[in-house]
């Protein structure tokens, strides 16, 4: 059992994590961090804050939008929402799948945000804390004007 | 027959015990240094086979957001979770594309494990420490401070790079 300061974390509790796309990699955002998710327009979003995931990870490889969509991060004030590309999939994980990552990554990966892996074979889910991630990142906001 | 106990038996007792002597010197192996060939491009390197846990085919690596270079991803052995280093970025030399001879060593040192990508392992072998060397001066500054020893493998100088200090320098 762990205890943080507002909840009990049982070693049998269960996360929703929707998996999306990023380059090479296959990140897991948790649905408690989410408070809704929708189609990115650039012509009705234009006047939102809203930052690329490839701005706020500071990834050097370019990426494929194929179909953007806006996940508005919760507990966030004023609201922000990330572009990432379409949701894949929601899955239902135990807490006990979730590995650490390994001391070097988490030694020299910049972000606190990349907070562990579920492994499924050798195909991989990168956990990202997203609210960690806005809060901790330099982001350029409003991408029609980055 | 009875034990003598005269000049030629002392002379005798110290034979047999100098025999013993030089019996013992052959008995005793010379030391041993195990270590892993492996090849970055056409160069050809070492590590010290104790640092390595294991040597595994080459996988697909999985990319981790915001990590530096020199850390190619994450893989999956047997349930665990690796970090995998990109050590042609470490020794600043051309990266290369991964081939079904690529290898990744799972190197341990100092309580500090991590997948080492190379391009091939071409051999373990057990090498006399008489045969290990100091390591040169004119060597590449690339890879200068990862040597602290050099060994002959196939009549070619072949350097041995320490994995401590890899760990350390990234």
């Amino acid at each position: 059992m762990i205890h943080s300061n507002h909840e009990t974390i049982h070693r049998n509790t269960f996360l929703n994590i929707i998996t999306v796309n990023v380059s090479s990699a296959q990140l897991g955002v948790n649905m408690n961090q989410i408070l809704s998710i929708q189609q990115f327009q650039s012509s009705k979003n234009d006047h939102d804050q809203l930052v690329y995931i490839h701005n706020a990870l500071n990834l050097k490889e370019k990426i494929d939008y194929k179909s953007p969509h806006i996940f508005w991060v919760k507990n966030i004030a004023p609201p922000i929402g990330l572009i990432l590309n379409e949701p894949q999939q929601i899955i239902n994980i135990s807490i006990k799948q979730i590995k650490p990552l390994p001391p070097i990554i988490k030694k020299y990966c910049i972000y606190d945000a990349v907070w562990g892996v579920v492994a499924n074979g050798h195909e991989f889910i990168v956990l990202i804390d997203v609210i960690r991630l806005i809060n901790g990142m330099k982001y350029t906001l409003n991408p029609e004007r980055a | 027959m009875q034990p003598y106990n005269d000049h030629t038996e002392k002379i005798l007792n110290a034979i047999k015990i100098e025999r013993q002597a030089n019996e013992k010197k052959i008995a005793v192996k010379e030391d041993q240094v195990e270590l892993v060939i492996f090849k970055i491009g056409s160069l050809t390197h070492a590590f010290y086979g104790a640092d390595i846990k294991e040597i595994l085919p080459y996988e697909t690596i999985a990319f981790v957001p915001g990590c530096p270079d020199i850390i190619k991803g994450i893989i999956n052995v047997r349930g665990d979770i690796e970090s995998v280093l990109n050590i042609h970025k470490i020794l600043q030399k051309e990266e290369s594309i991964p081939t079904r001879r690529s290898r990744i060593t799972i190197a341990q040192s100092n309580g500090i494990k991590s997948g080492i990508l190379v391009d091939s392992v071409e051999d373990v072998i057990s090498v006399p420490t008489s045969e290990i060397f100091g390591s040169i001066s004119t060597l590449d500054p690339g890879i200068r401070y990862f040597v602290d020893q050099i060994t002959l493998y196939q009549g070619q100088f072949v350097t041995i790079l320490d994995i401590s200090k890899l760990f350390k320098k990234i």
